[in-house]
Parts: C-alpha cells; structure tokens; sequence
C-alpha cells in the first residue's frame, strides 16, 4: 500500500514539474507585462505590418500547398509505382531539415545565385513572393503527409462504387475521396498552418526582414526584443492566440487518429 | 446477355472463369472464402484488369484484352452491391441513391431517389446518415443505389453475409422478390451455398479459380461433379408452410405436397433443411415401423457415386438427395426411376422461418 502511494506521488509530482516547464514561459508572455500596456503595443505599425505580412504570406502558402498538394498527396495514396517509397521520402525530408539548412538550399536553387537563378532573375530576392516560397518548402510536407495518410483511409469500395455509378476517376475524387478525407485534410491545413506562421530561419536567410514587405510576425519579435520588448510579447500573445486557436481546431475535428503520424 | 471468359491471377489464385447470364437470369457462383470470388466481379463492373480475357454484354464488348478494347467502369452501367454495401458516409441515404443520377435534371433527383427508397420501405430514413442504419437498411440502401440508374448489369458480393440471422430472413425475401422483377443479367457470389441456392437460378461452384460444376441447387446437390461440391452443396432445402404449433412437433405442409415434422419451432413460411446422409432409403411402399417420424415417396432420378458414397437424386413434392453406401445401392437393388422411400428424423431437421 505504502508502496503505491510513494509511486502515485512521484508520477504525479512528475507531471507537475512538466506542466510548470511547460505552461509557466507562455503564461509569462501575458502577465510579464499589463494587458493595457499589450494592447497599445499592438497599433505600433511595426506590429501591424509584422501581423499583416504574415497572415498574407502563410494564407497564399497555404492556399498554394492544398491546390498543388492535395491532388499530389492522393496520387501517392492510390496509386503504386517504382521508386514510390523514394519519392515519398523526398517530399518528406523537409520535415527534419535544420531551418537554416532550408534557408541555404532555397538560396542556392532559387537564390541570385541559385541553379534556377538565371530564370527567375532578380524577382524573388528580399520580396513578400520570396516568404511564401520558404514557407511553403518547410510547411506543405505537414499537409502532404497528412493528406496522404488520410486518402489512404478511404475505403477503396467507396470509389469503385463511384466509378460503378457513372462517375469518372476525376469527378470520384471531388465527390467521394476529399469529403471523406476531409477532416484528416482539414487537420493537416492547421497544422501546415501553424509551422508556417512560427517559421523563422528559412525566412530570415531567404526573404531577409524587411518591415512591411519580408517581416513576418516572428521576425518582428526577434528584430525588437531587443530594443522594445513589451512590443515583442504582443505581438507573442497574438501568435499565442492563433496557435492554440488552430491546435483546438484539430483536436476537435471528429474522427482524427492519424495526427500523432503526421509530424513524425 | 452478359457473357465472360476471364483470365487473372489474384492473390496465389489463377483465375480461368467463363460463362454467359442471359437478361433476367442470376448466376450464383458460390465458393470458398479466398476463392477470388470479389474479384471476379470486379473485372465485370471493371475496377480491376483482366490478364487476359473478353467481356461483351449485348453488342457491347467492355474487354477484348486481344484487341485491346477496354470500357472504364463508369461506362458500363453495371449495378454493383458490395460486402459491406460501401455507401457514402458523408451522404443521407437519399443522396446515396441519387449519386448515379446523372442524367436526371438536378430538381428531379430528390423525387426520384424518395420513390425507390419507399419502394424498399426506407421512405422514412431518406435523410439519414449510413452510421445510423442498421446492416438490414444499409443492405437495402445499397440496392436501391445500384438499381437507381437502371444498370444493365447487377452484380451482388455476399449481399446477405453482413446481416444478422434474423435480419438474413427478410432481406433474402426482399432481395429475392427484387432479383425476380428484373430484367437484366445478374451475377452475385457468396460463400454459403444455401444463399446461392435462394437467390440464384443457377450456380456455378468455383474451386481453385474454375468453375467446377454449374447447374440448379438440386442438380449440384444430386449429382455433384466431385466431393468438394458435394460437401459444399451441403444440406438438401425443403420449402413449405408450418401449421400451428400441436405441442411437440411442428409440422409443415411441403410446396409440392407432402408433410414433414421438426423438432425446431416456427410458423408460416418457412425452409427445412436435412443433410444427405440423414435421409435414409427403404423399398416402397415403406411401413411405419421405424423411429423416422418424415417419410416421401421418391423416384429415383440419379447416382452419382462421389468417393466411397453414392448420392441418389430424388424427385418427390421437390427434389431430395440420399446419400448411401454402394452397399445399400446393390443390397436394395437401387437404380435410375424406382420408386422408394425417402425416411429422416424429426430431430435431424432444421427449421429457418423465411
């Protein structure tokens, strides 16, 4: 009996500990400083633009990964071909890349000096174009895997009976397979989302930080925790905010079990 | 007229599969589980590819792997019931039914998907989600889909093995009466024998990717091909009507004339079924002097000796199958048009109420 009880206390004490780890540095960002204070902090136009370059930059990238990526994740679902597995590992890869290692591959293909340079010219460099293209590299494997993962659940008689009721493959996809995947769609949404907005070393070595046109709000945190930091954790709060907004979002998508694979 | 000859190995099985439904015909093809049975009606309905083979229905030809003619699913108009009925979750039942509804003008589709979902008794579910249908629901939902479009094809994959015993007696009338009313080629596979022996005018056996035999229930189970269809063709079924209950045994009036006594409960319409090797044979006319309370009058119409038995085909009210020693058969001087008769327990008779 003893025994047991000195065991509860120390699993208990342990998820305490990780709680406090876990919670106290977040709860810090609204109680550092008052909530007035914050608040002022948000009309400053270096917070505004921070805030609204971001919403542009992750909403295009996004919109950009479901296009492109939803018909490339079912294509990887249903069909089986050579050097699959390979392909899948590559579009993976992202997802473990170092951020700044992100940031030097991008410049080095899509860079001035990159191997696609010559193409693109000088046109992506240190503009708003060139935060959506490294946004996109290091947030649309989340969706990708994800959306693979989530077609694959797709009973595959579901289809054939599309196609047995006069469906062709094209219009199967659009009737049958994305409104049943969709939940597991949605979830990979939120979560390429999130990595989105917090992405930071690909951006800055990429896109540069340039207020109003490259500052997306994690840059505008690190260019002023410096110099004006009540200004950094507002615009912290506000990434707080949305982030949590969109992990509650996923947690209550009904019937999500492949999450816990998706950022594997 | 649907006609097949199919060649695909699937799964350690070398499928080589050929055979012709007319309109109005339902070919049962019964087999053992893993017997690739699914995927044959997949390469019909055209979601899997032959190796090698030709589909043609009508003038249609879908698959001449020869001449590389190939039909996709969606124009082949084929009817498909699967498994587990494989209805849309996302979907009520009435948009179910109106997926295929393709040429019907959109405002239509709502009015005609209500009236054959009343036609089955699902008028009151029309706006239900799958997950909240029971299996027998689903099953009709799933039928009514198949037949919105009006196929030129039906094909069933164990329409009945999803559905609990009680919900199976229904669903086999329904289905039955469904099958019956239409006119167009119908191939449905199961792994019961008694299913394929209700539903389908004909069967065909399949063993080790073949059809092996193919004839009538009766014809399968008087005179089976090999012992395989002899065990597979199984119990001889018996159809009839039971009179009220007398206490200890209910009797019931056999279609064809004729009476016999279970020891199983049941009223109304309902199906005997006996094995063959219950049903013992004595010389006409026989006497009442033994324990079998069931007692036919039977010519004999085949023997078939299959292994170290002899299955004698009978025809009583309705056909009956005798399974003997070869001694019986010479003991009792048996063969092709004698009259005899046809004795088993009450106790070795199984009743289902249809």
């Amino acid at each position: 009996m003893i025994g047991r009880t000195w065991f509860r206390l120390v699993l208990g004490a342990a998820l305490a500990a990780t709680l406090m780890f876990l919670v106290l540095p977040v709860m810090a960002i609204f109680t550092h400083t008052a909530p007035g204070e914050l608040i002022n902090r948000l009309g400053d136009p270096t917070a505004t633009d921070a805030l609204r370059v971001s919403l542009e930059t992750t909403s295009i990238a996004v919109a950009v990964i479901i296009v492109v990526g939803t018909p490339s994740a079912y294509l990887l679902a249903t069909r089986s071909f050579r050097g699959r597995a390979v392909v899948i590992t590559l579009v993976e890869l992202p997802l473990v890349l170092p951020p700044a290692v992100a940031g030097i591959a991008l410049l080095a293909s899509l860079g001035p000096d990159g191997i696609l340079g010559g193409v693109l010219g000088n046109t992506l460099v240190l503009d708003t174009a060139a935060v959506i293209v490294a946004l996109t590299f290091v947030s649309a494997p989340f969706y990708l895997r994800q959306a693979q993962s989530s077609f694959e659940a797709v009973d595959r008689s579901l289809m054939e009976a599309s196609r047995t009721l006069g469906s062709s493959e094209a219009a199967s996809f659009a009737r049958v397979a994305v409104p049943v995947a969709l939940p597991g769609l949605v979830a990979g949404l939120a979560l390429a989302w999130a990595r989105a907005l917090g992405e930071f070393g690909a951006t800055l070595m990429f896109a540069g930080s340039f207020r109003g046109i490259t500052q997306t709000a994690p840059l505008a945190i690190y260019d002023q925790f410096a110099t004006d930091f009540p200004a950094a954790l507002a615009l912290s709060a506000i990434l707080v905010a949305v982030s949590a907004g969109l992990l509650l979002a996923v947690k209550l998508i009904p019937g999500q079990k492949t999450l816990a694979g998706a950022a594997r | 007229m649907l006609h097949a000859e199919l060649a695909h190995a699937v799964g350690g099985i070398e499928l080589d599969i050929h055979f012709d439904v007319p309109a109005g015909g339902c070919l049962a093809l019964a087999g053992p589980s893993g017997a690739g049975k699914s995927t044959i009606l997949r390469l019909l309905a055209g979601t899997a590819h032959p190796d090698r083979g030709r589909i043609t229905n009508g003038d249609e030809v879908w698959v001449d792997t020869g001449r590389a003619v190939w039909w996709a699913p969606e124009r082949r108009r084929c009817g498909y019931v699967f498994q587990d009925y494989a209805l849309f979750p996302h979907l009520s039942a009435w948009r179910n039914v109106a997926y295929g509804l393709r040429s019907t003008p959109s405002s239509k589709r709502r009015e005609s998907a209500l009236s054959l979902l009343d036609q089955f008794g699902l008028s009151d579910l029309a706006d239900a989600k799958p997950a909240t249908l029971s299996g027998g629901e689903r099953q009709r939902v799933a039928l009514a889909r198949a037949l919105a479009p009006g196929p030129d094809v039906l094909l069933l994959d164990e329409p009945l093995s999803a559905l609990d015993a009680r919900t199976r007696a229904s669903a086999s009338r329904q289905l039955t009466a469904t099958l019956g009313s239409l006119d167009i080629p119908v191939v449905l596979v199961t792994h019961e024998f008694n299913e394929a022996a209700l539903l389908g005018d004909e069967i065909g056996v399949i063993d080790d990717g073949r059809i092996i035999q193919r004839g009538s229930a009766s014809e399968l189970a008087a005179a089976p091909a090999s012992a395989f269809v002899a065990d597979f063709a199984g119990a001889v079924v018996l159809t009839g009507t039971a009179r009220a209950d007398d206490g200890e045994l209910t009797i019931v009036d056999l279609d064809g004339g004729g009476i016999a006594c279970t020891t199983d409960r049941g009223t109304g319409r309902v199906a005997l079924s006996v094995y063959p090797w219950e049903i013992t044979i004595s010389q006409a006319p026989g006497v009442a002097d033994e324990s079998a309370q069931n007692r036919l009058t039977a010519q004999i119409t085949s023997i078939t000796t299959v292994g170290n038995r002899v299955r004698l085909g009978l025809a009583a009210g309705q056909p009956l199958v005798s399974e003997v020693t070869g001694k019986a058969i010479h003991d009792l001087h048996l063969s092709i048009g004698r009259e005899v008769t046809a004795s088993w327990k009450a106790t070795a008779t199984r009743l289902v109420t249809l």
